[in-house]
């Protein structure tokens, strides 16, 4: 795409003699003077150049698509060089041009005429081209601006050009360089240095099963190179990705460093069905929802994101949600290059989730005892003493502790714990990368060595990993290439727990989050004692034996006390070799696989206790759970390729086999005789589950490509996927696209005055499948649940999936359609694109009656209609005297639309921890909940309302609007609220470079999200177990606060109307934001202080991630969605149960390259 | 050379192409129902499966026992706001649709009644050595379903009535509420078969014909049908299978087991499968603070604990206080385990002899017959109490509504005997005006509602008046 044409046009084939320059004398004959004797018989264009070229002193000059014209001409002509080359125009279509001694080819339109033309100029500008370390670049593009007259530079990066002598302006390119051009004027010797290109012109893109030029392209496909990405210092590439691509959204709870996030490409496709886009790594495609974090950012050389079934098709079952093709670096020709790229940093949260302090929790909870107290009964005063509330059945909740008089009275320097410091630290962050690489002619390699050490922002948490990558590809004949690429990670992760504010039980994953059990953790008690030591039970003791509060245990002695820890190892690679049997016919076989190990441990000491278990009742707890998974997938393709002239074709047809066995042993105990040994080693019994399943995909593929003239192109594909999740009589889909393109600028009526250099419009539709379901989601399974009979254990069975052997592929239909513009020599870029996507027979887990023995039964009904815009802009090489400008912006909208349900159905709603309702002919997931109106501050309030409000309204009850008008508040009142997916994403960044110094800057909104936070609307909830936030203390109805709009705090006996308004219109909170993602700050050394220390080039920087952050969410981060899979219906989109905050991160680095 | 390549490539492409067998994939590490249920065995663990079912916290590990009794005077909710309300709005009768245990109980009877169903469905086609145990297992099935659907209509009213194994969860999308009458009429006869079908003599964990007459006794004194149900719990009483044990102290706790006082129990063992074979009831129904996981749910009253007579044997044998941990009484029927909380040991039972006396007892005194006070004295007696001095009718029918109370506290009784005796609203209206509560209830207050999550599934189903 956006080939600057001339640029493109004089592109010269690197195996022409580069030293053609140098070439003796100027011959400054006439073609007429020139005699030759030629005889050429059906042999390629170029050969017949060649032969001219020995034959006299002049040089071709062509483009790189000449190359490709495997017309055959035979010519025996003895004569001039004029009349030769007029014959050979007439049987080729190229027109040539001579200036002194090079020919130019000229590629020559239907319409126009042979032409042969001499020009002789006798000013000749000569010139050095180095890169920044001041290393000669070999085959720059040296042009006069608005002709096709140019050079190319030699080995020691020197040129030579003749002009005419009213030229004006010259222009430096290399590819993946930024150009450069100058003002002629009076100068005869330049010397250039070039910049690299973040943004790459002539891109070529993965589109699957091979490689294309983005220009011709016909689907939205977007990339981000290397550099990119790491402007962002993450372990995990996809959150570098964030505002760089549009349409891609990532969330991520980030618990633990490392953790994965959800990539969601253009909306959600489906509406339960699993939602994670195809991740292909060097041909290799990973299993969905494994873990991305093995993958290390500096080794990727870029990132193509196919985006929609019109694009991705070829992937047919798996890109329902898009493909990610991730590349890893390659070796170049030349001695080892040796890279080193490290940073060290810190991190820290930056959030608005603010908890009170101990004195302002003193007074709610004063308030939320006595309302809970005087609201539980009659006959009951403020003034009322504990036992006298214990004797009216007030229950422990309704006791004022004594403590609390004086927090009350403000008596100064009582215990004073603030939870969140103590749960956050500075996390300190550091990563370090070796890369060495080179080749030769045939061959190349490259191997890396990473290691990034992370510590938690949560205490007693980090993360170690270890990778390695390695690419060899080497061509051991004419015919025959193979190649190896290799991916390792060992990660060594001490890990915080996950699950919201359960207690530390045993179970998978099941232990309590720190940052979440802030909200349980009452400021009045200490985390250590005088001594030293942890405050064990403290709350917890006093909470259960007198005041009913959270009998939480202290958690920072939990987190201290109890091990959680993973280690996992990875392995994925392939090998691949490519025969090309006869010219243009390629057939390349892959065998790849992925084997993936990880233990995680849990243990839990007797020397604690846990939720609202007292540390005498508790027992020593340990579990251990081994978990497999072994991958292997075989490819075989077949490529043709052939040019006949202005026509070039490309066919492939492919077949591929995958599988996947995953198994998990756990192993769980509670029988322990002591603590002495910190794993399951040390228990008395255990008790062992095994888990085990396997899918495979079978799929037959084939595309073709045609190009005309580089005007008119047109790809088509088609797929048939086999899986094994399906029903006996529906394993197989078939999927199919076809796209088409049209470069306007390649057209010859295109003006050529105006500042487009660019054009292209082009359409694809297509369809994809989606398969990710359980594996065996089409047959009814059995599930253990077991009885005793006289304390013994027997086993028992029952149904716990209903069958559905017609169970089928979702399919995706897509419509795109893109344009493509680029404007002053293609230094600004724009792309914008408009999608409608429908997917039908969703693979939809339905909420069914239960009275047929199931909750949810998975069906394929209903669709979903998907629509955006977006657009993506890209400038570069503006210039402003020495410092250099370059920028991106991008922005995506995506709407979705319920179309059709279950026969006969018209919603879906669903309750998870907030209730959602799906609704045809509206999006997917809208908060459904109460419209809160007021606050109802007195009994006559109550009595007096026109409107019969929710049973068990007291006062400090909300009032809740009566939105059907039938004058009774019911559930019918409940209103949506808005939903989770954004209404746009807005990205933007800067790029400047002024002399050694770089500056990038890239920032990131969205607008339009509404969010629930489990954690954030208990702590405003009034229902005084929880410590509230700030805000709720701020604004809570009562004495102090006769106006306050939140609902009275009542700790004993929440009123039935509470309990329904719990989740309500204040609880859906608004998600946007705008922050700075990434700066950084670099400074390349001056190639005089290298060479000196021997280096090839050094830069220092600073690097920063979210220095700022706007938003009015008071959560930890909007972003934070739950990312395990069990956990991410889309049904309940939106709804954050436990988030990690969103962090700040600042650190140094180097990169140094020998 | 070239074209050996190309014939060796001709050869490995069909080489690949012949292998789709491999997406006939069956589960590894679980069963699958079309090849289960086959033989006596198989068969035989999906009818533990059923009485696993009855297990649950929904049913009778907690919420049948707390649903049964919280809402009647003589135990209440320490703590109202706990567990989201769950048992606090049973309390003072603000339970609304959301609440957790009205959708708990709900969902899990339902999936036992489709275990059974799943059950009766298959097993005429599977051959037992022994066909008289066939006949035993199908009697058991329906007994449990019978029990199930008992629980679901007194609970909420008319319920959907699903008597056959699904085999598409979405064809019950629609299906309205089935009369109660009419689930009344498929109780009894889902019992009646049962009655023919099950052994005269109980096994461990098993009912016998004894369970089921005894169940449907009380089917048919729900419904007024006291006459009927004298002739059936004749038969029980004369069996011989079932007698008082000698003392209130041998009744309950893990030690006494199994004892031939229990027509029907379900079981519970703490420190086995992961410690998830226990009850909940024991650590939940403690005051909060004295044992772990003590939520304070469905404690006796101190006003209720004042009904003891002094001599009674109960006030010790069925009720406990910790005065020094928390001044406020619980049930003793259930056994704190050692292994933790919610892993209790002590089994659930559902029907025993004490109440199948005091239930002949009322049947006799409502349809008139002999000597009902025969019956009350044997439980009053056995507690250390002289024979009831109450002679006529109404004052009989008190003193067995009286010995009810006492003798069937902590297992799920109380709320249940209101609604059959047809004296709920009366009362409760009377015990909160006498305890100065603002709560007062209607014929509406004797259901529950349907469960939110079911009315937003499917709009056919209609909640009931005044939820």
């Amino acid at each position: 795409m956006f080939a600057s044409r001339q640029v493109f046009y004089i592109f010269l084939l690197q195996t022409a003699s580069i030293q053609f320059l140098l070439a003796s004398n100027s011959s400054g004959q006439a073609f007429k003077d020139i005699k030759l004797d030629l005889n050429v018989k059906n042999k390629s264009i170029l050969s017949v150049f060649d032969q001219i070229e020995e034959l006299t002193d002049f040089t071709f000059a062509y483009t790189k698509r000449i190359t490709k014209d495997k017309n055959k001409i035979s010519l025996r002509r003895k004569g001039d060089l004029k009349s030769i080359l007029e014959e050979i125009a007439l049987k080729s279509d190229y027109n040539f041009k001579r200036i002194n001694e090079m020919i130019y080819v000229v590629p020559r339109k239907r319409s126009e005429e042979i032409h042969i033309s001499e020009e002789t100029y006798d000013r000749t500008i000569t010139g050095k081209v180095t890169v920044g370390n001041g290393e000669p670049l070999i085959g720059a593009t040296i042009h006069l601006k608005g002709t096709s007259i140019g050079a190319i530079t030699d080995v020691n990066g020197n040129f030579t050009l003749s002009v005419p002598d009213d030229a004006e302006r010259i222009i430096f390119s290399y590819v993946g360089f930024q150009s450069v051009e100058i003002l002629i004027g009076n100068q005869t010797d330049f010397n250039i240095t070039l910049v690299e290109d973040l943004a790459a012109l002539n891109e070529v893109v993965v589109i699957g099963y091979g490689t294309q030029d983005k220009e011709k392209f016909n689907g939205a496909v977007s990339k981000i190179n290397n550099d990119a990405l790491n402007e962002y210092s993450t372990a995990n590439f996809e959150q570098a990705m964030i505002g760089r691509i549009a349409g891609v959204q990532v969330f991520s709870n980030g618990k633990n460093p490392g953790d994965n996030s959800v990539i969601q490409i253009r909306g959600l496709n489906t509406l339960t069905a699993g939602t994670d886009p195809l991740i292909v790594v060097d041909g290799n495609p990973l299993t969905e929802g494994s873990s991305m974090s093995s993958i290390n950012t500096n080794d990727i050389e870029s990132v193509s994101v196919l985006k929609g079934a019109a694009s991705a098709a070829i992937y047919g079952s798996r890109a329902s949600s898009g493909v990610i093709f991730i590349s890893t670096k390659r070796g170049t020709p030349g001695k080892l290059k040796v890279t080193y790229d490290g940073y060290v940093g810190v991190q820290k949260r930056m959030d608005k989730f603010e908890l009170t302090d101990a004195y302002q929790t003193a007074l709610f909870d004063n308030d939320a005892r006595n309302f809970g107290y005087l609201s539980g009964g009659a006959g009951r005063s403020i003034n009322d003493d504990n036992a006298t509330r214990d004797a009216n059945g007030g229950g422990k909740r309704s006791r004022i502790p004594d403590y609390l008089r004086g927090y009350l009275d403000g008596t100064p320097e009582l215990t004073n714990t603030n939870w969140q410091d103590e749960v956050f630290r500075t996390a300190r962050q550091e990563s370090h990368y070796i890369n060495l690489s080179g080749g030769t002619e045939q061959s190349d390699y490259s191997i890396s060595f990473g290691f990034l050490d992370q510590e938690n922002i949560i205490i007693d948490s980090d993360y170690k990993r270890y990778t390695n990558n390695i690419r060899f590809n080497t061509q051991v004949s004419k015919m025959v290439r193979f190649g190896v690429n290799t991916n390792l990670s060992y990660t060594d992760a001490n890990l915080t727990g996950e699950r919201a504010w359960s207690s530390s039980r045993l179970g998978f994953k099941q232990q309590a989050d720190p940052a979440y059990s802030v909200v349980l953790m009452q400021p009045y008690y200490p985390i250590t004692n005088a001594d030293g030591s942890l405050a064990i039970a403290a709350q917890l003791d006093d909470n259960n034996d007198n005041w009913d509060g959270p009998i939480s245990e202290n958690t920072i002695a939990q987190t201290k006390l109890t091990d959680f820890l993973r280690t996992g190892f990875r392995a994925f690679g392939n090998t691949f070799v490519e025969i090309e049997p006869i010219e243009n016919l390629t057939f390349k076989t892959m065998f790849g696989g992925d084997y993936e190990t990880s233990s995680e441990e849990y243990f839990g000491p007797s020397t604690i206790g846990d939720y609202r278990t007292p540390v005498e009742d508790n027992n020593t707890k340990a579990s251990l759970y081994n978990t497999e998974r072994e991958n292997y997938i075989t490819e075989n393709t077949l490529t043709y390729m052939k040019t006949f002239g202005v026509h070039t074709f490309e066919l492939l047809g492919g077949y591929s086999y995958q599988q996947e066995l995953w198994s998990r042993t756990s192993q769980e105990s509670e029988d322990f005789a002591d603590d002495n040994i910190r794993n399951i080693g040390g228990a008395t019994s255990v008790n062992s589950t095994l888990q085990s399943s396997k899918w495979a995909l079978e799929s037959y593929f084939s595309r073709l490509q045609y190009d005309y003239d580089g005007r008119y192109s047109l790809s088509a594909s088609i797929r048939r996927d086999g899986s094994s999740r399906f029903g006996k009589n529906s394993k197989y889909g078939t999927f199919g696209s076809v796209s088409g393109g049209w470069v306007l600028s390649n057209e010859s009526f295109f003006p050529q005055s105006t500042p487009i250099s660019f054009a292209k419009i082009r359409v694809s539709w297509g369809q994809t499948g989606n398969n990710q379901i359980g594996n065996y989601s089409a047959i009814a399974t059995l599930d253990d649940d077991n009885y005793v009979v006289d304390n013994d254990l027997i086993s028992g069975l029952y149904i716990n999936t209903a069958p559905n052997a017609d169970l089928s592929w979702e399919t995706n239909t897509a419509l795109n359609y893109g344009i493509d513009l680029g404007f002053m020599e293609d230094k600004l870029q724009l792309t914008a694109e408009y999608y409608v996507t429908n997917t039908t027979d969703m693979l939809l887990n339905v909420p069914v009656p239960q009275q047929s023995g199931f909750t949810e039964s998975l069906q394929n009904i209903g669709e979903l209609e998907n629509k955006g815009f977006e657009l993506e802009l890209n400038g570069r090489g503006f210039r402003l005297g020495e410092l250099e400008i370059g920028f991106n912006a991008t922005y995506a909208t995506n709407e979705n639309e319920v179309i059709a349900l279950g026969k006969d159905q018209d919603q879906i709603i669903y309750s998870n921890l907030s209730t959602f309702i799906t609704e045809v002919g509206h999006p997917i997931a809208q908060f459904y909940t109460y419209d809160i109106i007021g606050v109802y501050r007195s009994q006559s309030e109550i009595d007096n309302d026109e409107v019969i409000p929710l049973a068990g309204t007291e006062v400090g009850d909300y009032i809740v609007r009566d939105t059907d008008g039938d004058g009774v508040i019911t559930a019918d009142d409940r209103v949506m609220q808005g939903d989770y997916n954004p209404d746009f994403t807005y990205g933007f960044g800067i790029t400047l470079n002024y002399k050694g110094f770089d500056l990038n800057a890239q920032f990131f909104g969205i607008e339009g999200r509404k969010v629930v936070d489990n954690m954030v609307y208990r702590a405003e909830s009034g229902e005084g177990f929880f410590v509230p936030t700030k805000h709720y203390f701020n604004n809570y109805f009562n004495d102090r606060n006769p106006d306050g709009f939140f609902r009275r705090p009542d700790f004993s006996s929440f009123s039935s109307a509470g309990r329904l308004t719990r989740t309500s219109s204040l609880s859906v909170y608004d998600g946007d934001y705008f922050r700075l993602r990434s700066l950084q700050i670099g400074y390349t050394l001056p190639s005089k202080v290298t060479d000196f220390l021997g280096i090839d080039r050094a830069r220092v920087y600073f690097t920063g991630n979210n220095l700022f952050n706007i938003t009015d969410f008071r959560g930890y981060n909007s972003d934070g969605i739950d990312t395990r899979s069990e956990e991410r219906q889309t049904l309940s989109r939106g709804l954050i149960n436990s988030a990690s905050p969103l962090t700040r991160f600042l650190a140094i680095g180097v990169n140094v390259k020998f | 050379m070239k074209i050996q390549i190309n014939r060796l490539l001709f050869v490995v492409a069909f080489a690949i192409l012949s292998c789709s067998d491999e997406l006939d994939l069956v589960p590894i590490t679980e069963k699958s129902a079309s090849n289960f249920y086959r033989n006596e065995q198989e068969m035989e663990t999906a009818i533990f499966g059923v009485y696993a079912q009855l297990q649950n916290n929904g049913l009778y590990g907690l919420d049948l026992i707390g649903v049964g009794e919280i809402p009647g005077e003589d135990t209440f909710e320490e703590i109202a706001a706990n567990d989201g309300g769950r048992f606090g709005q049973l309390d003072d009768f603000s339970t609304n649709a959301e609440n957790d245990l009205v959708g708990d109980i709900w969902r899990e009877s339902f999936e036992g009644i489709q275990r059974v169903n799943v059950v009766l469905n298959r097993i005429e086609e599977v051959e037992f050595d022994n066909e008289a145990l066939k006949a035993n297992r199908i009697g058991e099935m329906q007994f449990v379903r019978g029990l199930l659907y008992f629980n679901l209509v007194r609970l909420y009213g008319d319920v959907p009535l699903v008597l056959e194994e699904t085999i598409n969860p979405s064809d019950y999308f629609g299906q309205e509420r089935t009369p109660s009458s009419e689930v009344y009429d498929q109780i009894e006869t889902d019992l009646n078969a049962a009655i023919q079908s099950l052994p005269a003599t109980k096994s461990s964990g098993r009912p016998a014909i004894g369970a089921a007459q005894a169940l449907l006794a009380d089917v048919l004194m729900n419904q007024g049908d006291y006459s009927g149900a004298v002739s059936l719990l004749n038969v029980v009483v004369n069996s011989g299978e079932y007698l008082l044990m000698p003392t209130t102290a041998e009744v309950f706790g893990v030690s006494n087991e199994g004892n031939a006082e229990i027509l029907f129990e379900v079981q519970y063992s703490s420190g086995l499968n992961g410690n998830s074979e226990g009850e909940s009831a024991a650590s939940q129904f403690r005051p909060s603070g004295t044992t772990a996981n003590a939520k304070g749910h469905n404690l006796p009253s101190a006003e209720f604990v004042g009904l003891f007579e002094a001599s009674d044997t109960r006030q010790n044998d069925y009720v406990g206080l910790d005065a020094e941990a928390n001044p406020f009484y619980f049930s003793v029927k259930y056994e704190v385990s050692e292994t933790g909380a919610d892993d209790g040991d002590t089994d659930h039972i559902v029907i025993r002899y004490a109440d199948v006396l005091l239930k002949l007892a009322e049947a006799l005194n409502e349809s008139g017959g002999a000597n009902p006070e025969q019956y009350l004295n044997m439980v009053r007696n056995r507690a250390g109490l002289s024979n009831t001095t109450a002679t006529s009718q109404n004052d009989l029918r008190d003193a067995i509504e009286m010995e009810r109370r006492l003798e069937l506290i902590g297992e799920g009784h109380r709320w249940f005997d209101l609604k059959r005796t047809g004296r709920a609203v009366e009362t409760m209206n009377a015990w909160f005006a006498a305890n100065d509560k603002n709560v007062t209830i209607s014929s509406n207050h004797l259901i529950l509602p349907i469960p939110q999550s079911q009315l937003d599934t499917d709009p056919a189903l209609e909640q009931n008046p005044g939820y």
